[in-house]
């Protein structure tokens, strides 16, 4: 631990809570960035009442839901809605490299962080708000979170297996990798930008247009072809057999994509089943997409004998591309992978003990991604922020506290 | 299309190397798009993503795939073999003027080329190379292959994918191949401002695996927590289990919309909103407040929410749901998101030329909205080929006649 960071000597104004913005700053303090959470005392982040909880379940700071995401990061406790508040929330713009809410336009309004509010704070500073809808627009006013954004955004319409209503991603997909990737690759820009001309700037994010940036050729294949594509289940325009196959176990799987006839042969070698190679139905791939019916019933009949990960570990061997269909369990505690390149790291919090908790999907040759601290408890790094950065005294932390304007 | 006259951009001074299959191709496109110059380099004769559909007019042609148009977007184009020793070494004349290189092929094969980052650091020690694999250079795994649904299963979230009723569910559009890149696209940026400051470059390993792994981080953290294993749920929450709300997917007078009642503390404010529509039912009886009487009838009160659903349209329920605290969402389709007035009014769909087809295609505008560097599309995506006389004659400075025996030669 303590390797360099990537990040460090950046520091960021962080007015975001539930998912999608914590993440994105999660990773950037993470990898060194210094990240303020401002939160509210009044309006608690529900990520910090949601389950799994570890501790007591009545604190806001046992949630690992939340602790999970918020890694690294300085939590402070500012009560906006005073005027003495917002001053000092002001104040702290002025020594960050960057603002970010997820705040709706007329909360942004109401307390003065809009852009051009702030850069008469500080001339550079680069502003993020990244609200539902984005700043502009008809619809700007909607609040929204994760579960509304793959809808509207057109990732629904696209999944499912026929006939079932269009369920989408898990829960909250867009939150956790899709959406704070995409802002904080805009912010970082900026920021690199700025360190080039000196120029801070705005960025309008809205939360589903990146989303519908990840709906692949669906909307060309609209504005050219005037086609709206189909829902195909886990089935594939060009590969035969690919989808998902039963395993011994309750709800167990295992998915198989071939992709030529090479990887068929290999398939079907594995299985044991020399009368597949030489069935004339099954000898090109267009004749596998023809008769995928028959065929995923006989390539079923074969894997739900077998333990997933064996078929897994045979075919991968054979230089068939399968994977098991993974619990969260199995990420923790049976996947070989996982543990290698140590994706779980341990971190100890005061509340909820040590912790394991995500890092980014990515490792640098020199510099340590790992997070090293835990997410802050409520009011954790008051002290830290008003008395070393801002430089108030004791008794004017005690006075503000008395007046409510901090916790 | 040669010189570039443009507005500044985030990414304007940087020159990117694009070597990326379906895995990490949107990763330079993000790049390319906040204004980097990326060179994608594809084997001579075309990528093999060249021949993945859908097709202009369907029809198939390396030069017509919408798969290759928009992934690769604001992009330059040449062609290089790299088993070729001539073409390694344009490669490394290639590397010493770039600031990043991009690349996804199975781990091992740019060493094997001498071409991995220890060679290339050597060229150029301020380059960034990121490497986009399923698995990552370390592991147990890293040979094995991967397809987007391997990535989906084994990074976690097929399982919790779709409807408990059903099996598990393959995401749509390639979405572990989408994260593995967007990964990738935040790794680039650390390594950049840390380069920015130090001058020194940098090796980024990146996992599809672990990628998809994060999506799933509200569900995952219940095994380390709690000893569970998260479920498909459908449309809910792992937080809020019980069935009634799971099932706010409700079709409506032109789609679905989703989000309907997803909460117990939503319960009042839809009593109040079926009242308000003629459709309550007898929902406003107080009984109905405890949540227990709730789950008991909780067949009931969905055949009710229905109904209410059936008679409205996406849109009056989304507006509906705003006033009323509910985060109703619509299910668009494409041809839905072409025509909302909201992204209309945002500008957000960009026309691109590509004079060669006769035609203007529109495509899926900025992701983010940066003031004082827009994201633009500046190109359409290249031909085969398309710029190997202004790199490689124009930049590198190769004698014209050396070209075309290199052409000749199978090299570029």
């Amino acid at each position: 631990m303590g390797g360099k960071k990537a990040l460090s000597g950046l520091r960021i104004l962080d007015f975001t809570w539930y998912g999608a913005g914590p993440t994105g700053t999660g990773w950037l303090a993470d990898n060194g960035a210094e990240i303020i959470r401002v939160e509210s005392q009044h309006r608690v982040d529900s990520f910090r009442t949601g389950e799994p909880k570890v501790g007591d379940p009545a604190s806001p700071n046992a949630s690992l839901y939340f602790n999970n995401l918020n890694t690294g990061k300085c939590g402070i406790l500012l009560d906006l809605n005073n005027s003495k508040g917002l001053e000092l929330a002001r104040e702290l713009v002025k020594i960050s490299d960057a603002v970010i809410t997820n705040f709706s336009p007329r909360a942004i309004d109401k307390w003065g962080l809009s852009y051009e509010a702030l850069k008469e704070i500080k001339e550079d500073t680069i502003v993020v708000h990244m609200p539902a809808m984005g700043m502009t627009g008809p619809k700007r006013h909607y609040a929204g979170f994760g579960p509304g954004f793959k809808a509207v955004g057109g990732l629904n319409m696209l999944m499912g297996f026929e006939g079932t209503p269009p369920v989408g991603p898990q829960g909250s997909y867009t939150d956790f990798c899709l959406v704070p990737a995409h802002c904080m690759t805009a912010l970082l820009a900026a920021i690199h930008y700025r360190k080039r001309t000196g120029k801070g700037q705005f960025i309008d994010f809205s939360q589903y247009e990146c989303v519908i940036n990840t709906t692949g050729t669906s909307i060309l294949e609209y504005t050219v072809n005037g086609r709206v594509p189909r829902r195909i289940g886990n089935r594939h325009p060009s590969m035969a057999p690919h989808g998902h196959y039963p395993c011994i176990g309750d709800d167990r799987w295992v998915v198989i994509a071939v992709q030529n006839d090479e990887e068929w042969e290999a398939l079907c070698l594995v299985a044991g089943k020399q009368e597949w190679l030489v069935d004339p139905r099954f000898l090109s791939a267009a004749g596998r997409l023809t008769n995928v019916e028959e065929l995923d019933k006989m390539v079923a009949g074969w894997t739900k004998d077998h333990y997933a990960y064996d078929v897994m570990m045979q075919l991968q061997q054979a230089g068939v591309p399968a994977g098991v269909v993974q619990t969260s369990e199995d990420l923790f505690e049976h996947d070989f992978q996982m543990q290698a390149r140590e994706h779980y790291v341990w971190v100890n919090h005061p509340e909820s003990g040590r912790h394991l908790t995500d890092q980014v999907a990515f490792r640098f040759s020199s510099l340590d991604t790992r997070p090293e601290r835990p997410a802050p408890m409520m009011g954790e790094h008051n002290d830290y922020v008003f008395q070393e950065l801002l430089g108030l005294s004791v008794d004017e932390m005690n006075e503000l506290i008395i007046e409510n304007v901090l916790y | 299309m040669g010189e570039r006259q443009e507005r500044e951009t985030a990414l304007g001074d940087l020159r990117v190397l694009d070597l990326t299959g379906e895995i990490g191709v949107y990763c330079t496109k993000m790049l390319a798009d906040l204004g980097a110059d990326v060179i994608r380099i594809e084997p001579p004769g075309g990528h093999p993503m060249r021949r993945i559909g859908p097709f202009v007019k369907n029809q198939p042609d390396e030069e017509k795939s919408l798969y290759h148009f928009f992934f690769n977007t604001s992009k330059r184009g040449v062609t290089l073999n790299l088993e070729d020793p001539e073409g390694q070494n344009i490669l490394r004349q290639l590397v010493e003027k770039a600031d990043v290189l991009v690349e996804t092929f199975p781990p091992g094969y740019m060493q094997e080329l001498g071409l991995g980052y220890e060679d290339l650091s050597e060229i150029n020690p301020g380059l960034i190379m990121a490497s986009i694999t399923p698995w990552g250079q370390t592991g147990p795994y890293k040979h094995f292959k991967a397809t987007n649904i391997v990535g989906d299963a084994m990074g976690g979230l097929m399982f919790v994918t779709g409807s408990p009723d059903d099996p598990p569910l393959m995401s749509a559009a390639n979405q572990a191949y989408y994260l593995a890149g967007e990964q990738a696209a935040v790794g680039v940026m650390m390594a950049l401002c840390y380069r920015d400051n130090t001058g020194e470059g940098q090796y980024i390993d990146i996992s599809m695996q672990e990628a998809v792994a994060l999506t799933i981080q509200p569900q995952s953290m219940f095994w380390p927590g709690k000893g569970e294993v998260a479920k498909r749920f459908g449309y809910g929450q792992r937080t809020s289990n019980a069935l009634i709300y799971a099932s706010s997917f409700y079709p409506c007078r032109d789609g679905w919309i989703t989000g309907l009642y997803t909460q117990p503390r939503n319960w009042v404010d839809m009593v109040a909103w079926l009242t308000e529509t003629g459709f309550v039912d007898d929902l406003a009886d107080p009984k109905y407040n405890a949540e227990d009487e709730r789950l008991k009838e909780a067949a009931h009160i969905q055949e009710v929410m229905t109904s209410f659903a059936a008679a409205h349209t996406m849109d009056e329920l989304t507006e509906g749901g705003q006033r009323y605290h509910m985060f109703v969402f619509p299910t668009y389709t494409v041809a839905d998101i072409v025509n909302d007035p909201h992204l209309k009014t945002r500008n957000f769909f960009q026309d691109v030329e590509h004079s060669e087809l006769g035609m203007t295609i529109t495509y899926p505008g900025a992701p983010y909205g940066l003031s004082g560097t827009p994201w633009r599309i500046s190109r359409r995506a290249p031909l085969i080929g398309e710029h190997n006389m202004e790199v490689y004659h124009g930049e590198l400075g190769i004698p014209g006649e050396r070209l075309v025996t290199l052409k000749s030669v199978g090299t570029i």
